[in-house]
Protein backbone atom coordinates (compact mmCIF):
# COMPACT_ATOMS: atom_id res chain seq x y z
CA UNK A 1 0.00 0.00 0.00
CA UNK A 2 1.32 3.37 -0.93
CA UNK A 3 2.22 5.48 2.22
CA UNK A 4 -0.21 8.30 1.15
CA UNK A 5 -3.46 5.56 1.52
CA UNK A 6 -2.04 4.29 4.61
CA UNK A 7 -2.31 7.83 5.91
CA UNK A 8 -5.61 7.73 4.47
CA UNK A 9 -6.79 4.39 6.30
CA UNK A 10 -4.70 5.11 9.63
CA UNK A 11 -5.84 9.04 10.15
CA UNK A 12 -8.47 9.83 8.03
CA UNK A 13 -11.25 9.24 9.94
CA UNK A 14 -10.37 11.23 13.20
CA UNK A 15 -8.86 14.22 10.94
CA UNK A 16 -12.68 14.01 9.01
CA UNK A 17 -14.07 13.92 12.48
CA UNK A 18 -12.27 16.67 14.08
CA UNK A 19 -12.74 19.16 11.22
CA UNK A 20 -16.15 18.33 11.32
CA UNK A 21 -16.49 19.09 14.64
CA UNK A 22 -15.01 22.19 14.11
CA UNK A 23 -17.01 23.63 11.12
CA UNK A 24 -20.10 21.66 12.34
CA UNK A 25 -20.90 21.25 8.64
CA UNK A 26 -20.45 18.42 6.73
CA UNK A 27 -20.04 20.60 3.09
CA UNK A 28 -17.37 22.34 5.00
CA UNK A 29 -15.52 19.71 6.57
CA UNK A 30 -15.57 18.20 3.15
CA UNK A 31 -13.87 20.66 1.38
CA UNK A 32 -11.40 21.35 4.04
CA UNK A 33 -10.55 17.52 3.91
CA UNK A 34 -9.71 17.46 0.68
CA UNK A 35 -7.67 20.77 0.49
CA UNK A 36 -5.45 19.26 3.59
CA UNK A 37 -5.28 16.32 1.33
CA UNK A 38 -4.60 18.14 -1.91
CA UNK A 39 -1.67 19.81 0.27
CA UNK A 40 -0.48 16.53 1.49
CA UNK A 41 -0.67 14.95 -1.84
CA UNK A 42 1.50 17.42 -3.65
CA UNK A 43 3.96 17.58 -0.49
CA UNK A 44 4.08 14.51 0.95
CA UNK A 45 7.74 15.46 2.78
CA UNK A 46 4.88 17.42 5.37
CA UNK A 47 4.76 14.39 7.01
CA UNK A 48 8.30 12.39 6.66
CA UNK A 49 9.57 14.39 9.95
CA UNK A 50 6.54 14.10 11.93
CA UNK A 51 7.19 12.28 15.33
CA UNK A 52 3.12 11.48 15.74
CA UNK A 53 1.82 11.93 12.39
CA UNK A 54 -2.02 11.90 13.88
CA UNK A 55 -0.79 14.82 15.94
CA UNK A 56 0.55 16.97 12.93
CA UNK A 57 -2.14 16.48 10.96
CA UNK A 58 -4.61 17.59 13.50
CA UNK A 59 -2.59 20.59 13.89
CA UNK A 60 -2.39 21.30 10.19
CA UNK A 61 -6.43 20.56 9.74
CA UNK A 62 -6.88 23.44 13.05
CA UNK A 63 -4.56 25.78 10.49
CA UNK A 64 -6.74 24.70 7.49
CA UNK A 65 -9.79 25.31 9.92
CA UNK A 66 -8.14 29.30 10.79
CA UNK A 67 -7.02 30.44 7.27
CA UNK A 68 -10.42 29.35 5.91
CA UNK A 69 -12.07 31.21 8.39
CA UNK A 70 -10.22 34.05 7.70
CA UNK A 71 -11.04 33.67 3.99
CA UNK A 72 -14.28 32.97 3.99
CA UNK A 73 -15.76 35.06 7.24
CA UNK A 74 -18.84 36.33 5.64
CA UNK A 75 -20.11 32.58 4.45
CA UNK A 76 -18.89 31.60 8.25
CA UNK A 77 -21.35 34.06 10.23
CA UNK A 78 -23.84 33.27 7.57
CA UNK A 79 -23.44 29.42 9.11
CA UNK A 80 -22.86 30.27 12.42
CA UNK A 81 -26.92 31.44 12.03
CA UNK A 82 -28.04 28.79 10.27
CA UNK A 83 -26.66 26.19 13.16
CA UNK A 84 -28.58 28.13 15.52
CA UNK A 85 -31.72 26.98 13.27
CA UNK A 86 -30.54 23.30 13.30
CA UNK A 87 -28.05 22.20 15.10
CA UNK A 88 -26.98 18.48 14.33
CA UNK A 89 -23.81 18.64 12.47
CA UNK A 90 -24.22 14.91 12.21
CA UNK A 91 -20.77 14.33 14.17
CA UNK A 92 -21.64 10.58 15.41
CA UNK A 93 -22.36 7.17 13.25
CA UNK A 94 -25.90 7.03 12.67
CA UNK A 95 -27.65 4.22 14.84
CA UNK A 96 -30.87 2.17 14.30
CA UNK A 97 -31.55 2.42 17.94
CA UNK A 98 -33.92 4.58 19.22
CA UNK A 99 -32.66 5.55 22.56
CA UNK A 100 -29.20 5.79 21.02
CA UNK A 101 -29.86 7.73 18.41
CA UNK A 102 -31.83 9.99 20.72
CA UNK A 103 -28.78 10.22 22.92
CA UNK A 104 -26.28 10.69 19.73
CA UNK A 105 -28.43 13.68 18.75
CA UNK A 106 -28.97 15.32 22.18
CA UNK A 107 -24.99 15.41 22.60
CA UNK A 108 -24.20 16.58 18.98
CA UNK A 109 -26.61 19.47 19.35
CA UNK A 110 -24.76 19.55 23.24
CA UNK A 111 -21.88 20.09 21.73
CA UNK A 112 -22.60 22.68 19.25
CA UNK A 113 -23.80 24.83 22.58
CA UNK A 114 -20.35 24.93 23.80
CA UNK A 115 -17.89 27.56 22.88
CA UNK A 116 -15.42 26.78 20.09
CA UNK A 117 -12.33 26.63 22.19
CA UNK A 118 -14.06 24.70 24.92
CA UNK A 119 -15.53 22.09 21.76
CA UNK A 120 -12.12 21.67 20.51
CA UNK A 121 -10.46 20.44 23.67
CA UNK A 122 -13.26 18.19 24.45
CA UNK A 123 -13.17 16.42 21.24
CA UNK A 124 -9.53 15.79 21.48
CA UNK A 125 -9.79 14.72 24.84
CA UNK A 126 -12.56 12.33 24.36
CA UNK A 127 -12.66 10.83 20.93
CA UNK A 128 -9.22 11.15 19.84
CA UNK A 129 -7.47 10.07 23.61
CA UNK A 130 -5.10 12.74 23.99
CA UNK A 131 -3.03 13.81 27.18
CA UNK A 132 -3.93 17.75 28.43
CA UNK A 133 0.20 17.76 27.54
CA UNK A 134 -0.61 16.64 24.20
CA UNK A 135 -3.61 18.61 23.67
CA UNK A 136 -1.76 22.19 24.94
CA UNK A 137 1.15 21.18 22.50
CA UNK A 138 -1.08 20.58 19.76
CA UNK A 139 -3.24 23.72 20.22
CA UNK A 140 -0.65 26.40 21.27
CA UNK A 141 -1.68 26.29 25.08
CA UNK A 142 -0.57 25.42 28.75
CA UNK A 143 -1.67 22.14 29.81
CA UNK A 144 -3.68 23.82 32.73
CA UNK A 145 -5.59 25.70 30.10
CA UNK A 146 -6.54 22.91 28.43
CA UNK A 147 -7.55 20.74 30.97
CA UNK A 148 -9.82 23.74 32.60
CA UNK A 149 -11.16 24.27 28.74
CA UNK A 150 -11.84 20.36 29.32
CA UNK A 151 -13.28 20.55 32.79
CA UNK A 152 -15.81 23.74 31.69
CA UNK A 153 -16.98 22.09 28.56
CA UNK A 154 -17.69 17.98 30.29
CA UNK A 155 -19.67 19.96 32.97
CA UNK A 156 -21.74 22.50 30.73
CA UNK A 157 -22.35 19.21 28.70
CA UNK A 158 -23.26 17.44 31.57
CA UNK A 159 -25.86 20.22 32.30
CA UNK A 160 -27.07 19.84 28.99
CA UNK A 161 -27.32 16.20 28.85
CA UNK A 162 -28.67 15.78 32.65
CA UNK A 163 -32.43 14.89 31.81
CA UNK A 164 -32.06 12.28 28.89
CA UNK A 165 -29.15 10.64 30.43
CA UNK A 166 -31.20 10.08 33.89
CA UNK A 167 -34.13 9.01 32.05
CA UNK A 168 -32.17 6.58 29.86
CA UNK A 169 -30.21 5.04 32.72
CA UNK A 170 -33.18 5.29 34.70
CA UNK A 171 -34.17 1.20 35.96
CA UNK B 1 -29.59 1.41 27.45
CA UNK B 2 -30.82 0.65 31.19
CA UNK B 3 -28.64 -0.20 33.81
CA UNK B 4 -28.66 -0.64 37.55
CA UNK B 5 -25.19 1.36 37.83
CA UNK B 6 -25.09 4.60 35.30
CA UNK B 7 -21.53 4.54 33.61
CA UNK B 8 -19.63 7.47 34.20
CA UNK B 9 -20.97 10.19 31.48
CA UNK B 10 -17.40 10.90 30.06
CA UNK B 11 -16.29 7.07 29.40
CA UNK B 12 -20.29 7.07 28.26
CA UNK B 13 -19.22 9.74 25.74
CA UNK B 14 -16.31 8.70 24.71
CA UNK B 15 -18.08 5.46 23.80
CA UNK B 16 -20.15 7.16 21.34
CA UNK B 17 -18.36 6.07 17.54
CA UNK B 18 -17.25 9.59 15.75
CA UNK B 19 -18.33 9.80 11.99
CA UNK B 20 -15.43 8.85 9.41
CA UNK B 21 -15.15 9.49 5.93
CA UNK B 22 -17.19 8.44 3.32
CA UNK B 23 -16.63 6.52 0.71
CA UNK B 24 -17.24 8.68 -2.00
CA UNK B 25 -14.74 11.20 -0.44
CA UNK B 26 -12.26 8.24 0.08
CA UNK B 27 -12.36 7.36 -3.27
CA UNK B 28 -11.68 10.80 -4.20
CA UNK B 29 -8.50 11.26 -2.29
CA UNK B 30 -7.17 8.16 -3.26
CA UNK B 31 -7.90 9.06 -6.94
CA UNK B 32 -6.33 12.61 -6.29
CA UNK B 33 -3.34 10.98 -5.01
CA UNK B 34 -2.74 8.90 -7.95
CA UNK B 35 -3.12 11.21 -10.36
CA UNK B 36 -0.91 13.46 -8.33
CA UNK B 37 1.66 10.17 -8.90
CA UNK B 38 1.26 9.61 -12.09
CA UNK B 39 1.88 12.94 -13.31
CA UNK B 40 5.05 12.72 -11.29
CA UNK B 41 6.09 9.54 -13.08
CA UNK B 42 8.80 10.00 -16.19
CA UNK B 43 6.25 8.78 -18.78
CA UNK B 44 4.01 11.45 -17.64
CA UNK B 45 6.49 14.24 -18.12
CA UNK B 46 7.56 12.64 -21.52
CA UNK B 47 3.57 13.45 -22.07
CA UNK B 48 3.73 16.85 -21.26
CA UNK B 49 6.31 17.73 -23.10
CA UNK B 50 4.54 15.68 -26.32
CA UNK B 51 1.55 17.50 -25.52
CA UNK B 52 3.22 20.77 -25.75
CA UNK B 53 4.54 20.01 -29.01
CA UNK B 54 1.26 18.71 -30.12
CA UNK B 55 -0.44 21.66 -31.76
CA UNK B 56 1.97 21.75 -34.58
CA UNK B 57 4.33 19.04 -34.94
CA UNK B 58 5.25 19.06 -38.24
CA UNK B 59 6.36 23.08 -37.83
CA UNK B 60 8.48 22.05 -34.81
CA UNK B 61 9.88 19.61 -36.74
CA UNK B 62 10.76 21.46 -39.59
CA UNK B 63 12.37 24.30 -37.80
CA UNK B 64 14.40 21.34 -35.97
CA UNK B 65 15.20 19.80 -39.35
CA UNK B 66 16.28 23.76 -40.51
CA UNK B 67 18.80 23.94 -37.50
CA UNK B 68 20.13 20.90 -37.82
CA UNK B 69 20.64 21.96 -41.65
CA UNK B 70 22.59 25.30 -40.55
CA UNK B 71 24.60 23.58 -37.87
CA UNK B 72 25.88 20.87 -40.53
CA UNK B 73 26.50 23.53 -42.96
CA UNK B 74 28.59 25.81 -40.34
CA UNK B 75 30.90 22.56 -39.85
CA UNK B 76 31.51 20.97 -43.06
CA UNK B 77 31.80 24.18 -45.76
CA UNK B 78 35.17 24.39 -47.26
CA UNK B 79 37.05 27.88 -45.79
CA UNK B 80 36.36 30.88 -48.60
CA UNK B 81 38.95 31.19 -51.13
CA UNK B 82 39.64 35.26 -50.10
CA UNK B 83 40.09 34.33 -46.69
CA UNK B 84 42.79 32.04 -47.57
CA UNK B 85 44.06 34.89 -49.95
CA UNK B 86 44.62 37.27 -47.06
CA UNK B 87 46.07 34.64 -45.11
CA UNK B 88 49.17 33.61 -47.18
CA UNK B 89 50.87 31.22 -48.81
CA UNK B 90 53.69 30.70 -45.94
CA UNK B 91 50.81 31.74 -42.88
CA UNK B 92 49.08 28.56 -41.13
CA UNK B 93 45.86 28.56 -42.18
CA UNK B 94 44.61 27.73 -38.49
CA UNK B 95 45.73 30.31 -36.23
CA UNK B 96 45.97 30.22 -32.30
CA UNK B 97 44.68 33.42 -31.39
CA UNK B 98 46.66 33.41 -27.86
CA UNK B 99 50.11 32.71 -29.21
CA UNK B 100 51.73 36.29 -29.78
CA UNK B 101 54.68 34.21 -31.98
CA UNK B 102 52.28 33.55 -34.54
CA UNK B 103 50.40 36.59 -34.79
CA UNK B 104 54.10 38.15 -34.79
CA UNK B 105 55.15 35.90 -37.73
CA UNK B 106 51.96 36.61 -39.69
CA UNK B 107 52.47 39.97 -39.34
CA UNK B 108 56.08 39.80 -40.47
CA UNK B 109 55.13 38.06 -43.51
CA UNK B 110 52.57 40.97 -44.54
CA UNK B 111 56.17 43.30 -44.27
CA UNK B 112 58.05 40.94 -46.54
CA UNK B 113 55.48 41.02 -49.44
CA UNK B 114 55.51 44.90 -49.08
CA UNK B 115 58.94 45.61 -49.06
CA UNK B 116 59.38 42.93 -52.27
CA UNK B 117 59.65 45.55 -55.32
CA UNK B 118 56.86 45.31 -57.99
CA UNK B 119 57.22 43.81 -61.38
CA UNK B 120 57.98 47.01 -63.70
CA UNK B 121 55.25 47.93 -66.13
CA UNK B 122 55.44 47.90 -70.05
CA UNK B 123 53.95 51.56 -70.57
CA UNK B 124 55.53 51.89 -73.90
CA UNK B 125 53.73 48.24 -75.06
CA UNK B 126 50.30 49.02 -76.57
CA UNK B 127 47.72 46.79 -75.28
CA UNK B 128 46.35 45.07 -78.35
CA UNK B 129 50.21 44.28 -79.73
CA UNK B 130 50.61 40.84 -80.40
CA UNK B 131 53.48 38.72 -79.18
CA UNK B 132 55.94 38.12 -81.79
CA UNK B 133 55.20 34.86 -83.60
CA UNK B 134 57.69 32.11 -82.56
CA UNK B 135 57.98 30.58 -87.43
CA UNK B 136 58.95 34.16 -87.96
CA UNK B 137 62.04 34.00 -84.93
CA UNK B 138 62.47 30.19 -86.49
Amino acid sequence: MHPLEQILDDHGDAVFSFLLQLSRSEPDARDLFQDLWRRLVENPRLLAEARDPRAFLLHLARNQFIDWTRRHSARTRAHEGSHAQSDIAGLFEPTHHPDEAAFREALDRALGQLPEDQRIVVHLKLWEGLTFDAIAQLLDLSPNTAASRYRYGVDKLRTLLRPLYDELHTP
Amino acid sequence: MNSSTPPNLEDRLAQVPRRGLSEDLRKSCLDLARANRQSRSPARRHALWFRWLWPHPAAWAGLAAVWCTIFALHQFAPVPVNVLAATGPSTPLILDPDSTRQLAAQREAREELLRQPLPPLDIDRPRNATPPSTNRIA
